[in-house]
């Protein structure tokens, strides 16, 4: 029995022994539990001697079975992309959100948010090449994950947090450990909040030294956890709200980055919101992203239009070396509009255009596009609130790769407690720079039962087909049966509320008063 | 009988009329305009909503009900309140959300709670996605390479990326040879175009050493390159290449 599951075990039965002291407080427990398996067969790179490889029709090199050689003038050995190992994952997580309140000082309450999960297959692939054991499925290590974890106290016009915080913002997903104050005038038009601590790696709950994150055993991650402060000032007025921002990260040999931004909304008219925002790396002293958008509401709910640009830059840690090789940023004009034709149908279509600044690094050796554009058509039909359709089709254009694709599901609900979904989707690829044109055939059946209040049974199966069109025969094996299951369980204090779905059962003020 | 029968069409229309609520509820921004009706204390909106109307979209500030009576003192019909989303949340919503939820979180919080945020933004390796479309593993790299969104903004990439590339091996664990990139046959020579439009793409399969083992004698420094810039918040990052050896950083491209 792995370490994970043993330790699953125990933090639930510590959950079920809490319980009983925590009945004088106010508490809400939501536990879910989801558990999936999938495969593949990825590839292994390996080599024959030059004098075994065979010259094909087309007149390039093969092995005797077939796969496409890389081979160089003058070297004894040809390379080449064999099948590898078969690559099984079965991930599980489990999932505790926790509220307590009433715990001694009014306005005081914990909050937490914790997940333990393993991956039941080792990735046999990553265990032969780095000669330890690393998860086939990405995301399930370590084994305890602390998404949040904070005390905070709440005053007429202030809060205070500490403990595991998090921020998301335009600068993406950051956890740290420490502390934030946030104070706003009464009306709550105007408000600020200062934070600060130790930083976790962006959208991870690892510090950026550690080795998890760096499975390729790269050289140039940090040798120590870094520092993070940061703040906001936000306002929200009749037509305008916007927020800036600032945050920094750091250790003690260099700034790994530096940021201020800011986002805005304008509300001109009823009808039209104007929204946007822009950050500036400080670190890099560079505009980052930025993006503005103005939609407008037809009248009698027909729907929305929107015309939109943006840009989009790259953004590395100062720890690396990336930001030196001058990533270049692309620019991107669209409009979006999602309109009801009929009673039950409504239409949606997208398009955007996209170019990149000049890189200062095309060559006459190979070909790359600088620019390119996708769009979206899509269509939903409902019958009901128990039965409905949607259909969609994607396609994009333009550097990297070219993909088009349909998919569409339908929902229906038989019973009160019980909800199905047919999907089936079907992707056509073409690479690039690669020989890996590939379509992707899938159906699933999905299903959601409600098996009493509070806890919610769900599941699905998939079927992929994959179908790769390589000119050798060399290539991933995708084909599958993929399967999920889960559960989630909320339980708590009693409240006189007992028709709120779990969702606002778990608002302590909401459930206690 | 007549009589009867008029009576009990006329209750079926006004039932049918109170079902589709007041003329008020279909203006186009009923749902943006209605607060402040509620916070002005209109007497009309509890003949008909008890509070737990409100909490059928109120989820994370359940407190604006309190004005209202709760359907267990009898003194409200508790209608059905049929939650719908806001005019803005077309199918696109959750990439284009990110504006309007910085600049007032306030709005959001009025339906959403914070484990709403972090079922996205913080993926559950054992969930199946959401976000993203059926079939976007086979269609990711194109979406990828040209981040139609931002990758990082809910994921690691380099646990997710590099780990996933790694078992299938993509990843770059050899010497650097012709192979993988094999419809381009000189991809190797005239990379630095790829390599600069997506050098996120890139970075998921291939580590330092990889770029190190030429651009540590190919200068890699491109439009926008600051040094004074680099070297003053991360000499380490220059020292990599430069040694102690570190140009002077009076020119933008040296």
């Amino acid at each position: 029995m792995r370490l994970s599951s043993v330790l699953l075990v125990a933090t639930l039965g510590a959950l079920a022994m809490l319980a009983a002291p925590l009945s004088a407080q106010g508490y809400r427990v939501g536990l879910d539990a989801r558990f999936q398996s999938l495969a593949y067969r990825g590839w292994h790179l390996d080599s024959i001697p030059a004098a075994q490889a065979v010259t094909g029709s087309d007149g390039l090199l093969y092995t005797a079975d077939g796969i496409g050689l890389s081979c160089i003038a003058g070297s004894a050995y040809c390379r080449y992309f064999a099948s590898g190992d078969q690559v099984r994952a079965m991930p599980f997580v489990a999932t505790a959100d926790v509220s307590i309140w009433n715990i001694g000082v009014r306005g005081l309450r914990f909050e937490g948010s914790g997940r333990l999960m393993s991956d039941f297959k080792d990735g046999p692939a990553a265990s032969r090449l780095t000669g330890g054991s690393l998860s086939a499925w990405p995301g399930t290590q370590p084994a305890i994950q602390v998404l949040e974890a904070y005390l905070t106290y709440a005053g007429e016009w202030f809060d205070l947090k500490g403990g595991r915080l998090t921020e998301m913002s335009r600068f993406g997903y950051l956890g740290f450990d420490g502390a934030s104050i946030g104070a706003r005038e009464p009306g709550g038009r105007v408000g600020g909040s200062v934070y600060g601590g130790w930083s976790l790696a962006r959208a991870s709950l690892l510090s950026p030294a550690s080795n998890t994150l760096n499975p390729l055993a790269d050289i140039g991650l940090p040798q120590e956890r870094e520092m993070v402060v940061g703040g906001d000032v936000h306002w929200n007025l009749r037509w305008l709200t916007g927020r800036l921002l600032y945050e920094r990260e750091w250790d003690s040999s260099l700034v790994s980055s530096e940021l201020f931004g800011g986002d805005l909304a304008l509300h001109p008219h009823r009808s039209v919101t104007i929204s946007g925002g822009m950050d500036y790396d400080l670190a890099y002293g560079s505009v980052g992203n930025a993006e503005g958008m103005a939609t407008v509401q037809l009248p009698k709910r027909y729907g929305t239009v929107a015309v939109g640009a943006r840009r989009y830059r790259p953004r590395f840690p100062l720890w690396s070396i990336w930001t030196a090789f001058s990533p270049v940023p692309y620019h991107a004009y669209f409009a979006q509009t999602g309109v009801t034709v009929l009673e039950r149908v409504q239409v949606r279509a997208r398009i955007e255009q996209f170019a990149y600044e000049e890189t200062d690094a095309s060559t006459a050796l190979i070909k790359v596009d600088s620019d390119g554009w996708r769009y979206g058509l899509g269509a939903t039909f409902r019958r009901s609130a128990d039965l409905f359709a949607t259909l969609d089709y994607q396609a994009g254009f333009g550097p990297g790769a070219q993909a088009a694709s349909w998919d569409g599901s339908v929902f229906w609900r038989p019973l009160r407690d019980l909800g199905l979904r047919a999907n089936a989707a079907y992707v056509d690829r073409t690479m690039e720079l690669r020989y890996s044109d590939a379509t992707l055939t899938q159906v699933g059946l999905d299903v959601d039962y409600q098996v009493m209040p509070g806890l919610r049974a769900f599941g699905g199966a998939w079927y992929l087909k994959e179908n790769r069109k390589r000119p050798d025969a060399a290539g991933v094996d995708w084909n599958q049966v993929r399967f999920n299951l889960g559960l989630r369980y909320g339980f708590g204090t009693p409240v006189d509320r007992p028709s709120l779905p779990p969702a606002i059962l778990r608002i302590p003020e909401g459930g206690a008063r | 009988m007549k009589r009867l029968i008029g009576v009990l069409l006329a209750l079926a229309w006004v039932g049918t009329a109170a079902a589709q609520g007041p003329d008020s509820h279909r203006a186009p921004d009923w749902l943006q305009q209605h607060g402040a009706l509620v916070k002005a204390g209109n007497p009309s909106c509890a003949v008909c909503h008890a509070q737990e109307s409100c909490y059928q979209c109120h989820r994370g500030n359940p407190e604006v009900a309190d004005s209202f009576p709760t359907a267990a003192s009898g003194k409200a019909m508790n209608v059905t309140v049929r939650r719908h989303p806001p005019e803005s949340h077309t199918p696109d919503w959750p990439t284009k959300h990110a504006n309007l939820a910085s600049a007032r979180p306030e709005a959001c919080a009025g339906c959403h709670i914070r484990s709403d945020c972090l079922e996205c933004h913080r993926p559950n390796p054992a969930g199946t996605a959401k976000f993203h479309a059926p079939g976007f593993l086979t269609s990711h790299p194109q979406q990828a390479y040209t981040r139609e969104v931002s990758c990082a903004n809910c994921h690691n990439t380099q646990q997710f990326c590099q780990t996933c590339h790694l078992q299938a091996g993509l990843a770059s664990n050899a010497p650097l040879s012709r192979g993988y990139h094999d419809k381009a046959a000189r991809f190797l020579g005239g990379h630095g175009q790829a390599a600069r439009q997506s050098l996120e793409s890139c970075v998921t399969c291939h580590v330092e050493n990889d770029c190190l083992a030429c651009h540590r004698q190919f200068n890699p420094h491109g439009p926008g390159f600051n040094p004074g810039k680099l070297q003053k918040r991360a000499e380490e990052m220059c020292r990599t290449c430069h040694g102690s050896d570190i140009p002077q950083a009076s020119r933008r491209n040296p």
